[in-house]
């Protein structure tokens, strides 16, 4: 059961040098009990994708001008872009839970991680006191924090990274979200760490049933996590399927060079020169005309230039795979 | 002789107090680093933060003082320079950093940028024009065009402002580079460029890298040897393809195995030596073994003696009291 569904997602930033399409024309969705990596460079936008469903672009100078974004919960869809903003408070951090890369910038330095917890609980549920210093010392525990009930009268800078990283999570999961939204949430950590954090968020996913929209960059953490990944480029959507798909079988020349520009902890690669790819990523205040990825293209044609794919919807080893390019793997050379 | 010989490295840091800054206490962020480099060739360091990477680093092109121990590059102890020396044997080393935008003097135009070095060390000569060629020719070698040398780095993207801080790093024509995390503040479709220009280069001019990294997979790739540390030792130096293929110190083994891999299917296969806990502080390093709080196979030995770095087989040498550590098949 679809629990987000993004269709057509615009968002654009009005800035002085013009109108900047952050996010132009995504489309994805998220169901219960499943990961959905959201793959990108700095500046493909998956971070104003993931602000866009929390209702937190920044407003001016951005703004989401066109597209749904539908969730559900219990019986009912509602439309985030259009919900008020009382509603989107109450549904951010109770149904919506969002865990992001930082944890220094995202916790109050100044309050007791006991009193931030809590402050959650007293917004979105009205409990107060003992008890809800119970439910936050439990959710501690279930992260793995030692020494929990200490814990809650520390302040953030007496935590280490990693704890750090726990407490957020403990607080986006204590009212039990229907989905949550990880931006980046162990790229600051070390390996070792980040093994802890995500076998955490695999958890709940498997025994709450959370949906989980995961935001990264790095290609491994995709493989563990994801069960469809959906690959960004310049603000487009340029290709979802389901994880096996997208690692074995690309059909967009994008994600095909990405995994093959990538040196592999796993293989002997040798000392050898690996398969970069040219260029740049374009600035999105000045993109090119036509397919974004054209210029770094190793199989840009004249209509690549022209105008942007339309999505072709496929199907690979019995999953809905989508992808926008006007060159079909078998055209290729 | 070896381009560099770096032998019981100490780096240790002073911890003051109270009214009168009495030293209460000692960093050993550096403790007993030994490692070896030739000519042409690449060592990874790798380790999680704290490890003392960065330190060591610092400590072998004298950023930071070493408390004690040797480092010989061409035989020549840089430990002990001083004055018009040191200032001579830097010349052969250079450091590329990590983050391209602190790194780069925003007031500064490109070309300043890169003749910095050979003016500091008054090398660029009386002729201006010589000069702007040699500095074009560093950046046409570095894949950038010398038509922007008197932008400022604000102008240019995050690789190429990384490709402007190895440029710098070439215009001395050091025998040694230490690159620091040199590409993890890049974009993934750039550091694959970045890494091919180094391997590239290195190639050209048989320069020597100390290549520091958390990001095991561009160090499998760029190493001909890596050294693990944790807590300020190193605790294994392998040739790269034998520490990936039978890692012998229990932490280098779990961490390898936290990094998840880009194979979906493999990814799901594999088994995992998860470690409990951080890295403890190093102001309160634990006693004997400093891994063995977090070590599944820690006995009692290991609370009480510090293990040394001793040889294995094939040029493999590890820091453990067990003589076999139990081989974590990748795939279960």
């Amino acid at each position: 059961m679809a629990l987000l569904e993004v269709e057509d997602l615009q968002t654009h930033f009005f800035t002085e040098e013009g109108v900047v399409k952050a996010v132009d024309g995504v489309s994805f969705r998220v169901d219960r009990g499943e990961v959905v990596c959201l793959v990108g460079e700095s500046g493909s936008g998956k971070s104003v994708t993931s602000l866009s469903v929390l209702g937190l672009v920044p407003d001016p100078p951005g703004r989401i001008v066109g597209g749904a974004i539908r969730f559900t919960h219990g019986d009912e869809t509602e439309d985030l872009v259009t919900a008020s903003d009382a509603r989107l408070r109450a549904i951010r951090g109770d149904r919506v839970a969002m865990i992001f890369q930082d944890p220094m910038t995202s916790l109050n330095p100044y309050m007791r991680i006991g009193q931030q917890l809590a402050e959650v609980l007293e917004v979105h549920q009205d409990l107060r006191g003992a008890e809800a210093r119970k439910r936050c010392q439990e959710m501690l525990e279930a992260v793995g924090i030692p020494g929990a009930a200490s814990r809650l009268d520390d302040h953030p800078h007496q935590l280490s990274g990693g704890m750090r990283q726990r407490v957020m999570i403990a607080m986006a999961l204590l009212c039990a979200p229907d989905l949550l939204i990880a931006d980046e949430p162990t790229t600051a950590l070390d390996v070792t760490i980040q093994a802890q954090i995500l076998e955490l968020i695999e958890e709940r996913k498997s025994q709450m049933g959370v949906g989980v929209l995961f935001i990264t960059h790095d290609l491994g953490v995709v493989a563990k996590m994801a069960d469809r990944v959906a690959v960004m480029y310049a603000g487009r959507l340029v290709e979802q399927g389901s994880v096996d798909a997208i690692f074995e079988r690309p059909q967009h020349p994008y994600t095909e060079a990405l995994l093959r520009s990538i040196p592999r902890v796993d293989l002997d690669g040798g000392r050898g020169r690996l398969e970069a790819i040219d260029g740049l990523p374009p600035s999105p205040a000045k993109l090119p005309p036509g397919c974004p990825f054209h210029p770094r293209c190793r199989y840009a044609e004249e209509r690549c230039r022209e105008r942007f794919p339309e999505r072709r919807h496929l199907e690979l080893d019995g999953h809905d795979h989508v992808v926008s390019c006007h060159v079909p793997p078998e055209e290729r050379p | 002789m070896s381009l560099l010989e770096v032998r019981d490295l100490k780096v240790h840091f002073p911890v003051h107090r109270g009214l009168l800054r009495r030293e209460v206490a000692r960093v050993k962020a550096v403790d007993g680093v030994g490692l070896s480099l030739e000519a042409g060739r690449t060592i990874g360091v790798v380790g999680e933060s704290g490890c003392g990477k960065s330190t060591t680093a610092r400590a072998i092109l004298r950023l930071v003082d070493p408390t004690g121990g040797q480092v010989l590059v061409d035989g020549q102890d840089v430990a002990k320079l001083s004055g018009a020396e040191l200032r001579k044997a830097r010349q052969k080393m250079q450091m590329i950093f990590q983050d391209p935008y602190a790194s780069l003097n925003p007031r500064m135009t490109v070309l300043d940028i890169i003749a910095e070095p050979l003016r500091t060390h008054g090398r660029a000569g009386r002729d201006r024009k010589a000069l702007t060629r040699k500095v074009g020719a560093l950046m046409e070698r570095t894949g950038l065009s010398p038509a922007y040398m008197r932008r400022y780095p604000h102008e240019f993207s995050g690789g190429q402002r990384q490709r402007v801080g190895i440029a710098r790093a070439l215009a001395l024509e050091p025998k040694l580079i230490i690159a620091d995390e040199p590409v993890s503040a890049l974009d993934m479709s750039i550091r694959a460029q970045i890494i091919n220009l180094l391997v590239d280069l290195q190639k050209e001019k048989g320069i020597g890298f100390v290549f520091i990294a958390h990001d095991l997979a561009v160090v499998r790739h760029i190493s001909d040897e890596i050294a693990v540390m944790y807590l300020g030792r190193v605790v294994e130096r392998a040739p790269s393809e034998r520490l990936f293929g039978s890692p012998q110190h229990p932490y280098t083994q779990a961490l390898l195995s936290a990094i998840p891999v880009p194979d979906p299917k493999r990814e799901r296969r594999r088994r995992r030596l998860v470690l409990t806990g951080d890295v403890p502080s190093p102001l309160a390093p634990p006693s004997g073994c400093t891994f063995h709080p977090r070590c599944p196979y820690a006995f009692d030995r290991c609370r009480e003696e510090t293990p040394l770095l001793e040889a294995r087989a094939d040029g493999h040498e590890a820091a453990c009291h067990l003589e076999e550590v139990p081989s974590l098949e990748a795939e279960a």
